[in-house]
């Protein structure tokens, strides 16, 4: 099957693949592209390789969450920094299976989170450096992406393949490598990021919203329950359980608790962060009259240990009691509510 | 990194269908064989009867902390089964998503969720929107997923706990 060459023209609009054979009846429902005088752009201008018609993509799925499963097949093409602030990937569906699958919301981000039907919204590109997750870049004034969109295209038919584009704010210049992560595939890691041989100026050069790079994070637990952590690109926040710190309804440390406690003063050591925050909180029983103070008082409680433990010097602690405010796990379960019952103590790694 | 190639259908298939004979369009068949099987586990609880989980890929990100576990879930409850089930009951994500598979590091006795960005998004199959995404897996079918998790990388082995499963233990990650 002969995919649709790349046209660099003024249009940003996916295309899909087609047999061209003389008389063949046009089987694609897709903008075919090959009449299309305002030229088509499957590939965005100077990219590294997408465009030529024999380069192997980066990546291919091993199978997808769809229907087709592996029958539907997603590639990554390439991965080029544009400029200094601008990241272009482009990626292949090809749907191999005999019948066709919905294209219009493929790729798309949930309506709700601003996504956008016939486009690759919902592609994201992960800095595992730094444990960011970046979202696709917006036009200003406009809802949908910097990115193709296959307007009217509603299915990808048996046989055909559609090329597309998304644009992304560039990660920090020492980052080599990033994964893609789509709605439908498991995450493709160790995408290497390469220089665009020249930018696409009509992306580069397109006016942008503000960028969005979210931080990840993730909640881990020492299995013995005493107690939790959440680790970010930049933070640690170790969550401390009351019920082995305290007896309950007090807030004098037990003797049980200075393991943990060295632990912690271990690790701010080995930090950077110059400030640590250390926060009281407890589950939903009771009520917070007597639960702000509680919190606030234990959170003093390890804040005296800490100090005595730390040997780094400069730091400076914050305290405060939230009471049953802002809860980390569910109240719903004895579980949950054991977790919610913490001493959170954050730092800068 | 394995590179799996596809095949695209070959233009005498589309050439047979223009023409207007019906030939059937080669699926790949024997795409099932090529999609890898790392370890299995069995239901534990009894509403899933003889369902199964595979795990299919345990992949690292470089150097980093990033692992994604690909997993597959046999339906075999006798019913279709709905993978926003899967969703973590201890900790809040945002939306529906299969946020309740975990990873467990048995010697460090660390148990991992799956990743989420600051929007509580998690970093695995969720939100199910595409109208053919694989939510409602028929009985008798499979739905594959993934999950993703920040893993030291010190840590190279690591059991995968679905709820309502046997731990499926021992998956290195590559």
């Amino acid at each position: 099957m002969i995919r649709q060459r790349a046209d660099r023209g003024l249009r940003r609009k996916a295309t899909c693949g087609f047999a061209l054979l003389a008389g063949a009846v046009l089987l694609s429902s897709c903008v075919s592209g090959k009449d299309d005088t305002s030229g088509s752009a499957d590939a965005p201008a100077g990219g590294s390789g997408a465009e030529t018609e024999d380069s192997s993509p980066l990546a291919s799925s091993v199978t997808t969450s769809t229907k087709l499963a592996d029958n539907l097949n997603v590639d990554v093409l390439s991965l080029d920094r544009h400029n200094e602030d601008v990241v272009v990937l482009s990626m292949r569906a090809t749907n191999n299976a005999e019948s066709e699958i919905r294209l219009s919301d493929l790729f798309m981000y949930p309506p709700r989170a601003g996504g956008q039907r016939y486009t690759p919204n919902g592609v994201s590109l992960i800095d595992t450096k730094n444990m960011k997750r970046h979202r696709p870049l917006v036009e200003k004034g406009q809802e949908g992406c910097l990115c193709s969109d296959w307007q009217g295209d509603i299915d990808l038919q048996s046989g055909d393949s559609i090329d597309f584009w998304v644009a992304f704010p560039s990660p920090p210049e020492d980052v080599t490598d990033m994964v893609v992560s789509t709605t439908i595939t498991p995450d493709f890691p160790n995408i290497p990021l390469k220089t665009a041989d020249s930018a696409d100026e009509e992306i580069t050069g397109s006016p942008i919203e503000e960028p969005r790079i979210l931080a990840l994070s993730s909640l881990q637990d020492d299995l013995d329950g005493s107690s939790s952590r959440e680790e970010s690109g930049d933070e640690t926040s170790i969550m401390l359980s009351s019920d082995v710190l305290f007896e309950l309804n007090e807030s004098e440390v037990t003797s049980e608790a200075a393991n943990a406690l060295e632990s912690v003063a271990s690790e701010i050591d080995n930090a950077s962060g110059k400030t640590v925050r250390i926060d009281g909180y407890t589950d939903n029983s009771g009520n917070d009259s007597i639960n702000v103070p509680l919190s606030e008082d234990r959170a003093l409680a390890v804040e005296t240990e800490l100090e005595d433990l730390v040997t780094r010097s400069g730091i400076t602690f914050e305290t405060a009691g939230h009471g049953s405010n802002d809860p980390v796990a569910t109240n719903d379960t004895e579980e949950g509510r054991q977790k919610n019952r913490r001493v959170t103590i954050s730092f800068e790694k | 990194m394995t590179l799996i190639s596809r095949k695209v259908v070959p233009s005498s298939a589309i050439l047979a269908m223009s023409s207007g004979l019906i030939f059937g369009i080669p699926s790949s068949s024997a795409a099932d064989d090529e999609v890898p099987v790392l370890g299995t586990a069995n239901a534990e609880s009894d509403d899933l009867g003889q369902s199964t989980i595979e795990v299919n890929e345990a992949t690292r990100s470089t150097e980093s902390d990033f692992v994604t576990i690909t997993w597959t879930f046999r339906n075999n409850t006798g019913k279709e089964y709905d993978a926003k089930d899967l969703g973590n009951t201890l900790y809040p994500y945002n939306d529906y998503s299969v946020s309740g598979v975990t990873a467990l590091d048995e010697k460090a006795k660390i148990r991992y969720h799956p990743i989420q960005d600051s929007e509580e998004f998690c970093l695995c199959a969720g939100q199910f929107y595409p109208h053919d995404f694989r939510e409602k897996i028929p009985n008798g079918a499979s739905g594959t997923y993934w999950t993703s998790y920040m893993i030291p990388s010190e840590t190279n082995e690591i059991t995968i706990e679905v709820p309502g499963f046997e731990s499926l233990e021992g998956v290195t990650i590559e």
